[in-house]
């Protein structure tokens, strides 16, 4: 051992942590360091100065996670979160928006032309879209339009999205939801850009109103809470979750500012699982629920949190969260609870600051549960507002109260329970014993409908291009955008099963005359033979592009083809590798159909012409003129000696397939018809347009049988069962519903 | 090493999440955090596979109201605010799991979970996120050493062991791998205080 030698300075230890003293120097003072304790802690001391990083890195190779450890999937797995997340919300865009999705405009006052709408100015840009101001030359009258920010358009998640927001929107018929007309897909091909019409609406936001005016009086808060929440009730009755109310999402229409919700941009369809669990986006900071500020699933009862936000801050004059961040504010709504209305405002009915502050519980569970209870409240207390100023008798004020109380003992079944919860919960119904909420069934807005469906088949996954049932009629296949196709068990309304059967839309999906094999067309130009049961095609027929139409011969030996670039194909399923006949005619064919004796086959698409082929050799048989737009859809009577289509001009007509006259005609639907079908027996045609409406007519006389209503958007297709007894529809709201004959 | 060129900047990687540009902060921002909310799981008791799930869950819950978030300036807002998430999720996994039998015993995890949520494990979460800077700091500052010298630091200051089995195995002397601990120890501290400052600003 060496030599004990005297213990370096302070400085010099600090030296020799920096590697600044002589190379002689240095090594004696390394070789001091072998044995002297009390230098090697000084050294340490010195190199940590008295910082915790000694103990912070003790054992840290223990703290990650073992190798075997469920941690490292998890993380894997959380990479694929960023794209399902953060795609849409590329950076915020500023500035003047592009245009140059719009047409010329036919006048130059105008900015551009959309389909039959001129373009006027632009009213506001949001997170998917910009809104814009038009002119319907068609129904001449003012419409906003919101289109899919033309910026986002080539990113499918956008599109898709937008297309269920539009669909999920346009579901809702309220007074105090802002009307939801159509939603149309720009383009000849209806692929383009995706927009939504809408009412247009004058006057202001309830943002811009509490700009001008700070505390509202209480007559006006209760007036706004109840037909925000009556707007509420209608869109969560169709399982929309807003997400995003704020008061600039709240429009108040001359005269008498009659509430609007608007805005539906980030609602979603309550069981559309996918994205609700990865969330992409919910709301405004100021006016979010604390289960969506801790990143929680919103529920209708997050919307009611929200509208109980704005009542408080119309009541006090300031929002009941505020920060100088987002994330300030986003605690303190988790966390925090807002000073009491009356503190700030005692004029506030305690009544009212009670409700309010209810509708601010952290828990979803202490709230006023949900939009129809709230409607409720306010509306009584608005009647019985009005009965006390309108100089109406004490004796009408007690008749109202009387009438309420017995209403509720009818209903205190459902009450009861609302009554221990309020008692336990102490705040809200302790101090309104009078008043037990009534759950109302939400009137339906749409007219009444002659019959109601036996079954409603949703799947939410998108438009349904088709329907079908099985020959032995209990099962029905639906055709869906995504890509699925689904089997239901339509007296049960269960899913037999799912399976993905093409990459982008089905158009088609038709069973085999047995009922064993499933043939489905789509998008990706495939056309799919199926085993039903089985989860890959037995057989499949390759196409240059979207398979549009097709029909399946009753021998079980041939299959047709309409394909988007104009091609007729006829194939035998004993050589899928190649076409036995090809026909072409111009523009996209959209409907192929086989006369019953397998002799004689029919096509139809945008030339507006029908024609007739030989189906063994695709020689044309006749062309069958008349319809004056694109037609969609074709169907033959039993016997194949009719012919019915289809399309844009509204009109059904029926053919004699002898010698191609046009035997009736009438106008079908206030709309365009996109699906037809006769009944198995040919005494009967269904229809399905644009109008959401399916009717059924007498196919002799062409006489309006029955109308079924339900569906409020486009129908695109229509199904008979074999026996005759039972009628499927499907369309944009991506249900299928059946509906019983008589 | 400027501050600019950290990949791990906390306020930049909250700015480009929120713009949604880059899929490498995502990735970097979940191996940042993901090993502090694994591990603060953990410590509150949950297995392996349980602190996994809510790790995932927590930075899924982050990722769906992140596009919202304005970065606070503020010192640790955003670290609070995600401690907040994860408390509430442990504390509702817990809740969940608690069997309660009726009008019995008290056992360790009703104890756990009576006290004030807010109250629990703020120390713990603290620990855990410290020791994940120190954990980031090293990386950063590894290459800067030669081998045998981090060697040196590594099995004495991080694995425990004596300084004089370190210098048998490394064939160096004691006092040389007491040098060389210290001086990784000195740049590290550096490092750690320096990722500090990068979250306050």
């Amino acid at each position: 051992m060496a030599p004990r030698q005297q213990c370096p300075e302070r400085d010099e230890l600090r030296q020799l942590l920096e590697g600044s003293l002589s190379g002689e120097r240095q090594q004696q003072c390394t070789q001091h360091m072998d044995s002297c304790e009390c230098c090697q802690a000084k050294l340490e001391e010195i190199a940590t100065e008295g910082s915790d990083v000694s103990q912070l890195v003790a054992h840290l190779d223990a703290a990650n996670p073992a190798k075997e450890s469920a941690y490292w999937p998890a993380l894997k797995a959380l990479d694929g979160v960023y794209n399902e997340t953060f795609v849409p919300r590329t950076t915020p865009r500023r500035g003047t928006p592009s245009l140059d999705f719009l047409l010329p405009p036919t006048d130059p006052a105008y900015l551009g032309r959309l389909a039959q709408f001129d373009v006027m100015r632009i009213i506001g840009r949001g997170g998917m879209g910009i809104v814009l101001e038009a002119f319907d030359s068609r129904l001449q009258r003012h419409v906003a339009i919101k289109v899919l920010d033309p910026d986002l358009a080539d990113d499918e998640l956008s599109r898709q999205r937008f297309c269920r927001e539009a669909r999920a929107a346009a579901s809702i018929t309220h007074e105090n939801v802002v009307a939801v007309h159509q939603v149309e897909r720009q383009g000849e091909d209806g692929l383009g850009l995706p927009y939504l019409v809408m009412q247009l609406v004058s006057g202001e936001t309830l943002e811009e109103r509490l700009n001008r005016v700070k505390q509202m009086p209480a007559r006006e808060i209760i007036r706004i809470g109840l037909q925000a929440s009556q707007g509420l009730v209608a869109a969560h009755a169709q399982g929309l979750i807003h997400r995003d109310i704020k008061p600039g999402n709240i429009l108040l229409e001359p005269p008498n500012d009659r509430v609007k919700l608007t805005d539906f941009g980030l609602a979603r369809v309550v069981d559309d699982v996918k994205l609700t669990r990865t969330g992409f986006v919910t709301g405004t900071p100021m006016y979010m629920a604390p289960e969506q500020a801790l990143g929680e699933e919103a529920d209708p009862r997050s919307d009611l949190f929200s509208l109980g936000a704005i009542l408080y801050e119309m009541s006090v004059g300031q929002p009941p969260f505020k920060g100088n961040s987002a994330l300030a504010i986003l605690r303190q709504i988790a966390e925090t609870n807002p000073q009491p209305i009356r503190e700030i405002n005692p004029a506030i009915p305690s009544w009212l600051a009670d409700t309010i502050e209810q509708l601010l519980a952290k828990k979803p569970e202490d709230r006023i549960q949900s939009a129809a209870l709230l409607a409720e409240l306010f509306e009584y207390e608005w009647t019985l507002m009005k009965a006390t100023s309108d100089e109406v008798p004490t004796v009408c004020k007690d008749e109202l109260r009387a009438i309420h109380t017995r209403h509720r003992r009818i209903t205190m079944g459902i009450g009861a329970a609302f009554l221990v919860f309020g008692v336990l919960g102490g705040m809200f119904f302790a101090s309104r014993p009078k008043i037990i909420p009534v759950m109302v069934t939400p009137t339906e807005a749409a007219p009444v409908s002659s019959a109601e469906p036996v079954a409603v088949l949703s799947a939410n996954a998108g438009t349904v291009w088709s329907v079908a049932f099985n020959p032995s009629g209990d099962t029905v296949a639906m055709a869906v955008e995504d890509g699925s196709v689904r089997l239901w068990d339509w007296a049960t309304e269960s899913v037999k099963s799912t399976f993905p059967a093409h990459r982008g839309v089905v158009w088609s999906a038709q069973f085999s005359l047995s009922g064993e094999r499933l043939a489905t067309a789509g998008d990706d130009g495939l056309v799919k033979i199926w085993k039903v049961g089985e989860s890959e095609p037995v057989q499949t027929f390759e196409h240059a592009n979207a398979v549009r139409g097709m029909a399946l011969s009753h021998d079980g030996r041939s299959l047709y083809s309409g394909v988007r670039d104009g091609h007729v194909l006829a194939w035998s399923f004993d050589n899928p590798e190649k076409p036995r006949a090809e026909m072409q005619q111009s523009g996209a064919v959209y409907s192929v159909v086989i006369s019953p004796n397998d002799e004689t086959i029919a096509t139809a698409g945008t030339d507006k012409t029908v024609r007739l082929w030989n189906a063994q050799t695709l020689a044309q048989k006749l062309p069958l003129e008349g319809h004056t737009g694109p037609v969609y859809a074709l169907a033959f009577n039993h016997d194949g000696r009719r012919l019915a289509s289809v399309g844009w001009d509204r009109t059904i007509r029926i053919w004699d397939t002898s010698n191609g006259k046009s035997v009736r005609t009438w106008e079908a639907h206030d709309g365009d018809i996109w699906a037809v079908a006769f009944s198995p027996d040919g005494t009967k045609i269904a229809t399905g347009g644009h109008d959401g409406i399916v009717k059924v007519w007498d196919a002799n006389s062409g006489s309006l049988l029955d109308r079924y209503l339900g569906h409020k958007i486009a129908i695109h297709a229509v199904a008979f069962n074999q026996a005759g007894t039972m009628l499927a529809s499907g369309g944009r709201d991506g249900s299928v519903r059946v509906w019983k004959l008589p | 090493m400027a501050v600019d060129d950290s990949p791990l900047t906390r306020a930049s990687l909250l700015v480009q999440l929120r713009e949604g540009e880059n899929s490498d902060a995502w990735h970097e921002f979940v191996r940042l955090y993901g090993p502090v909310v694994y591990g603060f799981a953990r410590k509150r008791g949950l297995q392996d596979a349980d602190a996994a799930d809510l790790m995932q869950d927590v930075l899924r819950s982050v990722s769906s109201a992140i596009g919202r978030l304005d970065y606070d300036r503020k010192q640790g807002t955003f670290r609070g605010w995600l401690f907040t998430i994860t408390r509430n999720k442990v504390f509702n996994f817990l809740s969940a799991r608690r069997i309660r039998p009726q009008g019995s015993g008290d056992t360790a995890t009703n104890r756990l979970l009576e006290t004030h949520p807010e109250s629990v494990g703020a120390e713990t979460w603290e620990t855990e996120y410290q020791r994940r800077l120190a954990a980031l700091a090293m990386e950063l500052v590894q290459p800067e050493f030669q081998q045998n010298t981090w060697r040196a630091f590594w099995l004495t200051a991080v694995e425990g062991q004596s300084a004089g089995d370190v210098a048998q195995q490394l064939s160096l002397s004691a006092g040389a791998v007491y040098v060389a601990k210290s001086r990784v120890l000195a740049r590290l501290k550096q490092e750690v205080e320096n990722l500090r400052r990068q979250e306050e600003n």
